[in-house]
C-alpha cells in the first residue's frame, strides 16, 4: 500500500496550488467583522473554496455544508454574452475555457454525486458542453470518511464512507500521514509529481458504519403515487430549496436573458443559467399559468421520485441520491429523507 | 399540561370546529418539529418543551387560500407562543388570515432554548411569557421579571465604521444560496409571487450573485418594517447561518426608538405602523 507523510502532503498541495484551482473544504469565516463585543455569528461553516495553500484547508472537517457540485455546475453561469455598441452591432462572446482543477477533500459520497450528474449531463445526447468541459479538466482527490455521521447513510445506496469507486485518487488517514489508493489514469497522472512510500502490511482503518436500512421495491413507488402520506409530508414542507440546494445530485436550473442596456443604446445581454428547484412554486408553471404541480405535496414528492425512480429509471445510475444526510441535516421541519424510505418500504410490506 | 392540551385537540377535532390541528412532535430521530393532527387518535404525538422554537403561523398562509378554486378554506387549529401570536396577530391585521377560521391554542412559554440547553438569545431578552392572542390558554407562565431589550447585537454593529459593516454583511450575505428558508419560514412572507422570483426579472435576476442577494435580503427587512414580530423564524431555519435577524432588528429597534416604542403584533388595533388600512381593506373602523 502506497502511503504519504503528512508533511509531504502539505508541500504537494502548496506545490499544486500555484500551478491548478485547488478546491477544497476550508472555513467561511469570512464574514467575521473586526470589533465586535457580541460577534453574532460564528459563520465558521466548511465550505468547497479555492485555497492558496494546505494551510487554509480546514483538515478536520466532516460534511461541508455544501457539496462540491457547484465546482461542476455552478450555481450561476454566464452561457454566453452578446454586447450591443451604440450604432446598434452586436457581437457574441463565448466563455473562456476553464483552467484544470483538482478538488482536494472531496468525500466518496460527494464523488458519487458526480457520477450521478456525469449520468444526467453526458450520458444522453446533447451533452451539456458546459458541464462537460469542467468536468475534463476537474481531477478528484478523496478523502475517506473515518465515520459514518448523523444522518449518513451512503450504505444503504450503494455507497461506502471509504469509497473508491468514483474519485482518481484516494487518501485515508492512518497515523502520521494517509494511505493513496490511485484508482484512475487521470491519478495517476496527478500523482506523478508526488513522492509516495510504499509501506508492507499497512492496514486501513475500518470506518464506523451507520446501520444500513431496507429501500422501497421499483413497485412500491409505482403503487404509492397517489398516497395521501404524501400530503402528510407536503403539508410540514415549508417549500423552501435548502435540501435541493445541497444535494449534491440535484442539477435542476433555469436559464434567462439579462439586460443592461445604457443610455446611448449600447449594451449587454447575458444569458445566464442558475440552479432552480423543484420545491419552488413557479418550478413548473408554464405560460398562460398553470400549475401541474401547484400544491406542496406535489412537490416534495417531486424529490423523492426524482432520486428514487426518475433518475434511475431513466439513467445508468442505481439511485439519484447518494446517502450524504445534507437534505436532512438543513430542513427546518425535519422532513427526513431516511424516514420516507423507511416509510415507504413499510407499506410496500403492508 | 400537554396532557389538557391534547383533550382539548381532540375535542376541537372530534366536533369537528377544526378540520387539522398544527402543534409540535418528536421525530424518529429526536428532533423536535412540527405536527399537523387530523385524526382524535393522533393526540398522543404532541408534545410542548423548550425546543419547540418554530414558528407555525407560516403554514396559516397556505391553508388560508383554497387549493381548488372554489372550495372553502378549512378551519385550523394552531398552537401559539406569545412571539408566535404577535405574528399571528399581524396577519389578522393585514386580513391575511380569517379570525374564525382559526382556533388559537395559546401555551404558555417556557423560553426556547438551544440545543445545548442555554435560553435562545431572542428568549433572554423577552419577558412575555403569555400569548396575548388565544381562544384557549395552557400551561402555568414561569415567573420573569420585566426585561427591556438592549439591542446590544445591533448596537455593536452600528458601532463598526460604516466600511467594516459593509465588508461584513457582504462576506455573511455572499454565504446565501437562495434557498428562501428565511422568507418560508416567516408568517409575514405571504406574497403570491415575491419580488425576488418573478419569472421576467423586473426587480432581481438569478444569479446567485452578491448584488441579487443583498437586495433580496435587504428588501425583505424593509418589507418587514413594523411587521416583524422578533420570532427569529427567518434565522434559525437559515442553512448557512447567516445572522438574518439583525436586520430585522436594526429596524425594530429604529421604530421603536423613533416611533413611541412601537412594537408589531402587540395590539389589536389594525394599524400597522406605515400602513393605515382603510375603506374595504379594513378590518375594523380605525379609531
Amino acid at each position: 500500500m502506497r502511503f504519504i507523510d503528512t508533511q509531504t502532503l502539505r508541500d504537494w498541495l502548496d506545490a499544486l496550488a500555484r500551478q491548478v484551482t485547488l478546491i477544497a473544504p476550508a472555513p467561511s469565516n469570512i464574514g467575521e467583522a473586526p470589533g465586535l463585543v457580541n460577534p453574532p455569528a460564528a459563520g465558521m461553516y466548511a465550505l468547497y473554496q479555492p485555497v492558496g495553500s494546505a494551510d487554509e484547508i480546514a483538515w478536520d472537517f466532516q460534511r461541508t455544508a455544501m457539496s462540491a457540485r457547484e465546482f461542476l455546475f455552478p450555481k450561476t453561469e454566464t452561457l454566453f454574452t452578446i454586447e450591443t455598441d451604440a450604432s446598434g452591432k452586436t457581437t457574441l462572446h463565448e466563455p473562456k475555457v476553464e483552467q484544470p482543477q483538482v478538488i482536494f477533500g472531496i468525500r466518496p459520497c460527494d464523488a458519487r454525486g458526480m457520477r450521478v450528474l456525469d449520468a444526467i449531463m453526458l450520458e444522453q445526447e446533447p451533452a451539456d458542453a458546459y458541464y462537460a468541459q469542467r468536468r475534463r479538466n476537474t481531477t478528484l482527490v478523496g478523502l475517506s470518511c473515518p465515520e459514518m455521521w448523523e444522518n449518513c447513510f451512503c450504505t444503504s445506496v450503494g455507497g461506502a464512507p471509504n469509497s473508491s469507486e468514483d474519485v482518481d485518487i484516494l487518501l485515508t488517514q492512518v497515523e502520521d500521514g494517509y494511505a493513496v489508493q490511485i484508482v484512475t489514469e487521470k491519478g495517476e497522472k496527478l500523482a506523478q509529481g508526488i513522492q509516495l512510500q510504499e509501506v508492507e502490511g499497512l492496514a486501513l482503518p475500518e470506518p464506523k458504519l451507520n446501520e444500513t436500512f431496507e429501500m422501497p421495491t421499483e413497485q412500491t413507488w409505482l403503487d404509492s403515487f397517489n398516497d395521501v402520506y404524501w400530503d402528510r409530508v407536503g403539508e410540514r414542507c415549508l417549500g423552501c430549496r435548502a435540501c435541493v440546494y445541497v444535494c449534491p445530485t440535484c442539477r435542476c436550473f433555469d436559464v434567462r436573458d439579462e439586460k443592461v442596456v445604457h443610455p446611448d443604446g449600447s449594451g449587454i445581454t447575458r444569458r445566464v443559467r442558475s440552479w432552480d428547484s423543484c420545491q419552488g412554486v413557479n418550478y413548473r408553471t408554464v405560460a398562460g399559468g398553470a400549475n401541474p404541480r401547484a400544491n406542496p405535496d406535489q412537490r416534495s414528492r417531486n424529490r423523492f421520485y426524482c432520486k428514487f425512480y426518475y433518475v434511475p429509471t431513466d439513467y445508468d445510475v442505481p439511485f439519484g441520491c447518494v446517502g450524504c444526510g445534507r437534505c436532512i441535516a438543513v430542513c427546518p421541519v425535519n422532513i427526513d429523507i431516511s424516514e420516507v424510505l423507511h416509510d415507504l418500504a413499510q407499506r410496500g410490506k403492508a | 399540561m400537554i396532557e389538557e392540551l391534547g383533550t382539548k385537540v381532540r375535542e376541537l377535532l372530534e366536533s369537528e370546529t377544526v378540520e387539522c390541528v398544527i402543534g409540535y412532535e418528536v421525530g424518529p430521530t429526536g428532533r423536535v418539529r412540527p405536527a399537523f393532527i387530523h385524526e382524535p387518535d393522533e393526540v398522543g404525538r404532541l408534545v410542548f418543551n423548550t425546543r419547540c422554537d418554530h414558528n407555525l403561523v407560516t403554514y396559516l398562509n397556505r391553508r388560508n387560500k383554497p387549493r381548488k378554486k372554489g372550495e372553502e378554506v378549512p378551519t385550523t387549529g394552531i398552537l401559539v407562543k406569545p412571539c408566535d401570536a404577535r405574528s399571528l396577530q399581524v396577519l389578522l391585521n393585514e386580513n391575511q388570515v380569517q379570525r374564525d377560521k382559526v382556533y388559537i391554542i395559546g401555551v404558555a412559554c417556557p423560553g426556547m432554548q438551544n440545543a445545548d440547553g442555554t435560553l435562545e438569545a431572542r428568549c433572554a431578552r423577552c419577558s412575555q411569557r403569555v400569548p396575548l392572542l388565544y381562544d384557549a390558554l395552557f400551561g402555568t407562565p414561569p415567573e420573569v421579571s420585566d426585561i427591556a431589550d438592549t439591542y446590544t447585537d445591533v448596537e455593536d454593529m452600528e458601532a463598526l465604521p460604516r466600511e467594516d459593516r459593509l465588508a461584513y454583511w457582504l462576506g455573511e450575505l455572499d454565504r446565501c444560496i437562495r434557498c428562501y428558508a428565511c422568507r418560508q419560514a416567516c408568517p409575514g412572507c405571504f406574497c403570491d409571487v415575491c419580488e425576488s422570483e418573478r419569472d421576467d426579472s423586473l426587480w432581481i435576476g438569478i444569479s446567485d450573485a452578491i448584488p441579487e442577494k443583498a437586495f433580496f435580503h435587504i428588501t425583505r427587512a424593509f418589507h418587514l418594517a413594523g411587521r416583524c414580530g422578533e420570532c427569529n423564524a427567518c434565522e434559525m431555519v437559515c442553512p448557512m447561518g447567516i445572522p438574518l435577524s439583525l436586520l430585522n432588528r436594526k429596524i425594530v429597534k429604529e421604530i421603536e426608538q423613533t416611533m413611541g416604542g412601537y412594537h408589531a403584533g402587540v395590539s389589536e388595533e389594525p394599524t400597522p405602523l406605515i400602513t393605515k388600512l382603510t375603506g374595504e381593506e379594513a378590518i375594523n373602523e380605525i379609531h
